[in-house]
């Protein structure tokens, strides 16, 4: 004789099956969490308390309410950072998304060499910081660069003090840095284009599309997604730009290269005062967030 | 035998394994940790060459355990540790940051563990005792010093008809130098210049430091505050202004490691005595002179490494740090040859390995100078005065003055605010 199975009992079944699947989800993301809960999350919320004390790391926090937050923004070198890193995200920002993905429409092509193509573009990627600002500053050097000696050749005289100008230092750690990471985005846009079926062009084409039309009615549209998650990130790692700037000019000359992760950082491991460094970093972190907010909703994505 | 109890023998056995050798050690040695800012391969290499040699040596079954840190990283991993309550037995770094960390209470006072252990300082400079002491109380035992001096490419100082035996010895010589080695091609491009000068950086600041004081200047005034704004403040920043636009000068950054110097671009470069292995090992022809006198007085700018003991829970470890710390004071011929800095304890100095290495012509200006080497004051706040970073007042106003963007006067009274600034802040 066979059970029937009542729907109260079928119910309570899936109802556990559902939660073992979710216990399952939570099995494989438990080693994530606990690293992200241990080394992000709990650091953020007392970076946070932090910045409502006076800290010099050795000792105990002492209360200081919202004075680190009107120091901050009292400080003609904060606000200075602030501007220098927005020059910076403008400077960088734009080229590492355009170029990105003009670069993953080039090695998309069915191309000859296509492979090694790929390789060679994403290889600056792999590069540490540390071993691209030495190199472009050697690139970039005023009396023996190899920039200024090709400029040299083709009659720009005198050189051009690349980092040692403050008209010219931030232009270059931005080239510097679309040179670096801008295979990263590429790599993002390639796969995002390898995602758009292809029944989609040859509807387009059956419509009558050509290659632009193509490329502004079908791949463009397709890659919304990709794009609300490339543009945002693109622009947070922007705002939050550090290593370059450390290795090739600590925020000079004349601190015209000073942006704010290196200021959070000076504040914190040169200065000490976790106070003021942890409040920068709260105000960084509401300035990423609003402009994360705003182009997600531009985009339609929120 | 059930599964269980044969995992269990496993597991004990394991960490059998992996304790023994660690109880071993700590039965027939004792560690000494030990924190370092001397980096790069070279450097972090040679130095545990020699800390290898105390540790076959000593007969006190003491064990150094070196960690090689960048200087700025030094720094914060000192904080971090202590704060921790875990730093490390000895540090070694400059003399100007041990104020600011002692303090923080970080150092140890270690007049009672030099007494114990033997420490013999006589014969150093009673300006470079003066120096490791606070408040009267040893807290950091000087190991060296590291002025700044004068190099110069032997092969260009020919060329442009010079005697490379006769190094100049004041302004007037040094610029005739400069201009005799920058050359300029038909179309008016530089292509030799006469000095590598930077606008910025250490070698900016450290020039800046050196003709403050050779005009008769300081950093502090007896108020506690800046007195960059002083006569011979102006002078010593009017003069580096007219080296940059006299055309004899690279314009260097100040930072990175490639400079036209070391390109054989031109022919002379302030620096010090660390840069002898790089050029030697580049196959440079070059020379060594004392600083120049451009102001009124001689004077170079210097810092020195000193080694200090840090606070502890227990002071177990003390005398053995101690013990560390003296063999290594006394066997400062190697690491000073190596990494190009000179010894202050008369036994290190006359340690043939010093005295007779082919080296020694290099370093001899060295040695001569420490007589009108001047450090930066070490004052509690000196990591943040003199920090090299974006926020420092005192490179932003040499580099705007240099550039032509300030003028001397408004250079030198911004220089002076944001340092009152940094000394005031609470």
């Amino acid at each position: 004789m066979s059970s029937a199975t009542t729907p109260k009992e079928k119910r309570a079944t899936s109802s556990w099956n559902s939660i073992k699947n979710d216990l399952i989800a939570y099995a494989f993301m438990a080693p994530y969490l606990f690293l992200f809960i241990v080394f992000l999350l709990l650091p953020a919320f007392v970076g946070v308390y932090a910045s409502f004390t006076k800290w010099g790391i050795i000792g105990e926090p002492k209360w200081r309410g919202l004075r680190n937050y009107t120091k901050l923004l009292n400080s003609e070198i904060f606000i200075e950072s602030l501007q220098n890193t927005l020059y910076f995200v403008v400077l960088a920002a734009i080229p590492l998304i355009v170029l990105g993905f003009l670069l993953a429409l080039l090695v998309n092509q069915k191309l000859r060499g296509r492979n090694i193509t790929r390789a060679i573009v994403f290889l600056p990627h792999v590069v540490s910081v540390a071993a691209v600002g030495i190199i472009f500053q050697w690139i970039l050097e005023r009396s023996v660069g190899l920039l200024n000696y090709y400029l040299g050749l083709l009659g720009v005289y005198p050189p051009i003090n690349w980092l040692g100008d403050p008209d010219s230092a931030m232009p270059a750690i931005a080239i510097t840095t679309i040179w670096w990471t801008v295979n990263g985005n590429m790599i993002i846009y390639l796969a995002g284009l390898q995602d758009i079926p292809e029944d989609l062009y040859e509807a387009a084409k059956i419509d009558g599309a050509g290659r632009w039309q193509e490329l502004r009615f079908v791949t463009i549209p397709m890659l919304m997604p990709v794009n609300a998650f490339v543009i945002p990130l693109t622009v947070i790692a922007c705002w939050r730009v550090f290593g370059q700037v450390f290795v090739m000019t600590r925020g000079g000359p004349q601190g015209s290269t000073f942006t704010v992760a290196q200021f959070i950082y000076e504040t914190a491991f040169v200065k000490f005062d976790m106070g003021v460094a942890s409040a920068a970093g709260v105000i960084l972190m509401l300035i990423t967030l609003s402009f994360t907010i705003v182009q997600l909703r531009a985009m339609k994505v929120i | 035998m059930a599964k269980d109890s044969l995992l269990k023998i496993v597991v004990v056995a394991l960490a059998a394994l992996l304790l023994l050798p660690g109880a071993a050690l700590a039965q027939d040695s004792t560690a000494v940790t030990l924190m370092h800012g001397w980096t790069g391969a070279d450097n972090t290499e040679m130095l545990n060459t020699v800390f290898d040699r105390f540790n076959m040596d000593n007969e006190d079954g003491l064990v150094i355990e070196p960690t090689a840190l960048q200087w700025d990283d030094l720094f914060t991993q000192l904080t971090l540790t202590a704060a921790a309550g875990n730093p490390p037995d000895v540090v070694m770094f400059h003399n100007t940051e041990v104020t600011e960390f002692v303090r923080k209470g970080v150092l140890l006072p270690v007049d009672d563990l030099m007494a114990a252990a033997g420490v013999d300082l006589t014969g150093v400079p009673q300006n470079i005792i003066e120096l490791s002491k606070i408040d009267g109380e040893f807290y950091c035992l000087p190991g060296d010093l590291h002025p700044m001096n004068l190099y110069y490419n032997v092969d260009l100082v020919e060329a442009a008809g010079l005697d490379p035996d006769s190094p100049p010895t004041t302004g007037e010589e040094f610029m005739a130098w400069a201009e005799a080695m920058t050359i300029t091609d038909d179309d008016g491009v530089v292509t030799q210049y006469g000095v590598d000068q930077y606008t910025g950086g250490a070698l900016g600041r450290w020039f800046f430091h050196t003709l403050l004081y050779q005009f008769g200047g300081s950093w502090l005034g007896e108020d506690g505050l800046a007195a960059v704004d002083s006569e011979a403040a102006h002078r010593a920043l009017q003069y580096m202004v007219e080296l940059q636009d006299s055309g004899v000068s690279s314009r260097g950054t100040g930072f990175g490691d490639i400079g036209a110097f070391d390109a054989g671009r031109a022919g002379m470069i302030m620096v010090g005595p660390w840069m002898v292995n790089s050029y030697v090992t580049r196959g440079m022809n070059f020379g060594s002179a004392v600083m120049p006198t451009f102001g009124d007085v001689p004077a170079t700018w210097t810092n020195t490494h000193c080694l200090a003991l840090t606070v502890q829970d227990s002071d177990e470890n003390y005398l053995n740090s101690m013990k560390v710390i003296k063999w290594f004071l006394e066997n400062y011929a190697e690491p000073g040859i190596k990494v190009g800095i000179v010894p202050v304890l008369p036994v290190a100095l006359a340690d043939p390995y010093w005295t007779d290495h082919a080296y020694a012509q290099y370093y001899a200006p060295f040695v001569e100078s420490l007589a009108i080497s001047v450090m930066e004051p070490a004052i509690e706040k000196y990591t943040s005065v003199f920090s090299f970073g974006g926020q420092s007042p005192l490179l932003r106003n040499l580099e705007a003055a240099q550039a032509g963007d300030k003028t001397v006067e408004e250079a030198l009274a911004d220089m002076k605010a944001g340092i009152d600034e940094l000394l005031l802040d609470e």
